[in-house]
């Protein structure tokens, strides 16, 4: 059984006066097994954002099914969500969604703290993660005192500190500078290779040529997919340059 | 477009597109001239001068006009820097579009003149509306004859022009400054700045709490002395100063402890609640000080107004118990009978009656007292630095009570018009008496167990050779002759009795052996003047104060409403509910913004101590009276506060759901 497996999903917006109906997810299909790293691309407006935020259970889906574990999410109250989220989600934004009045440390105690984790297992857990990210230095200064890199490997570590199901990442590169960048996306990969689920939405091919698989998303459908294999990552970044192309002159053919 | 018009332009849409918060501003700028104007009129207008018994009323408005200006410029400078900070983006965004910075500055002097003249004109219009009504509020609550004449007044028009081109131009400067200092990039980005642990956190947090318990100490154990109104204006310093450091660090230091506390700080509940109250404590303390510090003026304002406006009649009734009160030197003064006819023969000129006429002679003795003590005084010595008894004989005792008491050559009734004595004998010079009787009231003279400084003593002894023998030991201490005092209230016309009272007192001054006159008819007039005047003084400072810290507490919401978007939303992805969210967010917030009215509250009980013995300076003596106004007041104003949090609360929520359209509408573009 796959770990995620969203089913036709379908989003439809209404504008506020009710008239014009925005289709932003069109029957979406994919699952994601434990252990994979997937990232799904697309242009701006293709859906990616809608896609995620379902994932993420902040939104729900106007058509369609998504299972988690087997678990169909739609079956979860609405005062359960927030706590399904703590155990089994863990996010990583592209502009951080750090709290300013926590320190470094704090903002990744926080799921944990709304868990009512004792504190020696707080620090149990922080202290590989926090050597790992390369982030122990830091941990009493407060977010608006470090630099973006070391930001978002803090909500990395907010994530994967409730050893979630699978991690969330949307745009994660999108406010770093290169550096950063890629030392981010190698502490993805390490992550990963470690045994944990990533799904990451972004539409940087650097980004998703680090992936295992990569989705696109057009116009609300998954539209291809492409699977590394034993392929290097420069490969990887050609193999989705390609597809890309291909995806934009077909799109060009269709209208 | 012409690039004349650009500027002009773009400033008024500046003033357009940040409405919510200049609304507000432009309100309360036009009240502030407003009242400025009204006091600026009066102050100015021939009549009142004309007026008899104005003057107290004129003394109190210059003061309240002089106060006006004092409290009216930090605060318009304060509502100023608020909104510039608030616009710092736009601006930077407008030099990054190409505009110099002479260019934003001329764009800033546009808007200040934009809004000054709005402020001007609503003002004016409404002060030349109202102004001659105020006028006429103020000669009804003065009791001053009602005069109708009250025009336009140019001096007080270009006072307050003067007064707030200033206020105004200062605001502008600061705003230049400003923008000439900053560059575009923290134009840009400077909105979202983290909090600055303040400077010496601890210290501070120390010394605030020392000053606040200086002041209270202060207040609590203030007694009725001449160094009173010193001693409360040392107490309001010293509180105000405390208040503020106690917002800056000592509320933030006791949070820091809390948070210190991993067992308390790690807790579900705790968290979210400990931060976030640090983080606002942070960025507000400065918001929330000058908060507490208006709801505590407004308080005590009103609660000393309610208290005075109550209180008037005691305070005549202590300060002016007869009407005239007339004393003559008994060994020089020969004439009673004619004195008699006299004060009959005016009284029937000027149409009014004699009612509890009261007779008697005393003899006065400069003392020193302590304890039971009444010590004759070092020959040099003057009244200003001894206490005064009067002796009375039981003769004139009895006619004035209508008693009939007796009394041992030993013996003695003694009053006081402050706290009893309790004394069961008493040593006047090397004789000892017992106190035979502690009388609990005269018709001489009045009562209160409060009225401790200062009281008066006085003796009744039993015959003239006892009163002859103290003499005689007190010397030059005593007064060379008695004094055959006359005191009686009068019934008919209140310009009749004053009229009455004059020509009396011009008659009695002609007489040998006059020695004093006291008008109460002028004196309850002067009174009620006075207290009139503070009443009038009081109510439009009540509204400014209530104003200033409803104008400081809606910006306040207005910057945590957009401080709050983004954490909420955080909040939300990691894994708080939305009604967990809500819920930890309103309590901050009714913390926060609770906290200076229960301090306001707080400070107000340690102040009353001292406001009780300010109003027994001014012979008002009702403690009772004066509690009962305090809670109405209280009750009154956290009723007004809890309606104007609620009012500009509106304003918070519906900033942070604004974010949440926004981004639905983000999303149904997506």
């Amino acid at each position: 059984m796959a770990l995620l497996e969203v089913n036709n999903v379908k989003k439809v917006y209404s504008t506020r006066l009710g008239g014009n109906k925005v289709h932003a997810l069109n029957g979406v299909t994919f699952s994601v097994e434990k252990g994979e790293y997937v990232a799904i691309m697309g242009e701006s407006g293709a859906g990616k954002t809608t896609l995620l935020n379902i994932l993420a259970t902040i939104d729900r889906p106007t058509d369609g099914q998504i299972l988690l574990e087997g678990k169909d999410l739609a079956t979860i109250p609405q005062r359960e969500l927030a706590a399904f989220r703590r155990d089994n989600l863990g996010f990583v934004f592209q502009d951080f969604n750090l709290l300013d009045n926590f320190t470094i440390q704090d903002n990744i105690f926080l799921p944990l703290v709304l868990a009512g984790t004792p504190l020696e297992e707080m620090k149990r857990r922080l202290e590989p993660l926090a050597r790992k990210l390369g982030i122990e230095e830091i941990l009493q200064k407060y977010p608006y005192e470090v630099s973006g890199g070391e930001k978002q490997r803090t909500a990395t570590a907010r994530a994967l500190i409730t050893n979630p199901k699978i991690v969330l990442a949307d745009e994660p590169t999108g406010a770093l500078d290169s550096k950063a960048s890629s030392r981010l996306l190698k502490l993805f990969a390490e992550i990963n290779k470690e045994g944990q689920t990533i799904l990451m939405v972004t539409h940087s091919i650097n980004a998703a040529s680090h992936a295992g698989r990569v989705l696109f998303i057009k116009d609300g459908c998954v539209f291809h997919q492409i699977y590394r294999g034993n392929a290097s990552n420069e490969e990887m970044y050609t193999m989705i340059t390609d597809a890309l192309t291909v995806i934009q002159t077909g799109g060009m053919k269709n209208e | 477009m012409n690039k004349l018009l650009l500027l002009p332009k773009l400033s008024v849409m500046g003033i357009r597109k940040n409405g919510t918060s200049y609304f507000p501003y432009i309100m309360a700028g036009s009240f502030s001239v407003f009242i400025f104007f009204v006091f600026a009129s009066i102050l100015a207008n021939d009549i009142m001068y004309t007026l008899p018994r104005s003057s107290y009323a004129l003394m109190l408005m210059r003061i309240g006009q002089i106060l006006l200006g004092l409290i009216l410029l930090p605060f318009i400078v304060y509502a100023n820097s608020f909104l510039i900070k608030r616009r710092k983006k736009e601006l930077g965004l407008y030099s990054i579009l190409g505009l110099d910075k002479k260019h934003i500055a001329a764009m800033m002097a546009w808007e200040s003149l934009i809004i000054f003249s709005i402020v001007m004109i609503i003002g004016i219009t409404f002060g030349l509306v109202f102004s001659k009504l105020m006028f006429l509020m103020l000669l009804n609550l003065t009791s001053l004859s009602v005069s109708a004449s009250f025009g336009f007044s140019p001096v007080a028009f270009y006072q307050t022009l003067l007064y707030f081109l200033a206020v105004y131009g200062i605001n502008l400067v600061m705003n230049i400054i400003r923008v000439f200092r900053a560059k575009p990039n923290d134009l840009l980005t400077g909105a979202k700045k983290g909090d600055r642990e303040p400077k010496h956190l601890w210290l501070t947090a120390v010394s605030g709490l020392v000053l606040l318990g200086m002041g209270y100490t202060i207040s609590i154990t203030s007694k009725l002395d001449s160094m009173i109104f010193m001693n409360f204006f040392l107490a309001v310093s010293l509180v105000i100063i405390g208040t503020h450091q106690f917002f800056k660090a000592g509320l933030p230091a006791f949070l820091k402890i809390l948070k210190s506390n991993s067992r308390i700080y790690y807790k579900k509940t705790n968290f979210v609640t400990i931060s976030g109250m640090l983080h606002r404590m942070k960025k507000s303390a400065s918001s929330l000080s000058n908060i507490c510090i208006f709801s505590t003026m407004a308080i005590i304002t009103l609660l000393c107004t309610l208290s005075l406006w109550r209180g008037t009649d005691s305070m005549m009734y202590f300060q002016n118990p007869f009407d005239a009160v007339i004393i003559f030197n008994d060994t020089e003064f020969g004439n009673r009978a004619e004195l008699d006819n006299k004060l009959l023969e005016l009284a029937d000129a000027s149409n009014v009656k004699i009612t509890g006429r009261i007779d008697y002679t005393c003899q006065v003795l400069l003392t020193v007292i302590n304890g039971n003590t009444f010590a004759v005084p070092e020959p040099e010595s003057t009244a200003y630095d001894s206490d005064v008894i009067r002796l009375i004989l039981l003769d004139d005792y009895n006619a004035m009570e209508n008693t009939n008491e007796t009394l041992d050559d030993n013996e003695v009734f003694i009053f006081t018009s402050g706290p009893d004595l309790k004394y069961d004998r008493i040593i006047l010079g090397t004789k000892t008496f017992d106190v035979k009787k502690e009388l609990d009231s005269a018709v001489f003279s009045r009562k209160a167990d409060n009225n401790t400084f200062n009281p008066e003593y006085y003796m009744v002894v039993s015959s003239t050779d006892v009163m002859d023998k103290l003499l005689a030991e007190f010397g030059s201490a005593a007064d060379r002759g008695r004094r055959y005092t006359i005191m009686f209230n009068l019934t008919g016309q209140e310009n009749g009795k004053d009229n009455y009272v004059n020509s009396v007192s011009s008659w009695c001054e002609s007489q040998p052996g006059f020695y004093n006159l006291t008008n109460g008819v002028a004196g309850k007039l002067r009174t009620l003047s006075m207290n009139g005047g503070l009443l009038f003084i009081g109510i439009f400072f009540s509204i400014i104060f209530t104003m200033c810290l409803v104008l400081i507490m809606y910006y306040k919401q207005i910057t945590e409403g957009y401080d709050d978007r983004d954490n909420f939303d955080i909040m939300q992805k990691v894994g708080m509910s939305d009604a967990e969210v809500k819920g930890t967010i309103r309590k901050q917030i009714l913390m926060v913004f609770y906290s200076p009215l229960v301090i306001a509250l707080l400070h107000t009980m340690a102040g009353f101590n001292m406001i009780v013995r300010m109003f027994n300076a001014l012979s008002l003596f009702g403690t009772g009276l004066i509690i009962r106004c305090g809670l109405i007041v209280a009750a009154l104003f956290t009723v007004l506060y809890g309606f104007s949090y609620s009012y500009t609360s509106r304003t918070y929520y519906g900033i942070v759901k604004q974010m949440k359209t926004d981004v639905a509408a983000e999303r149904s573009i997506a």
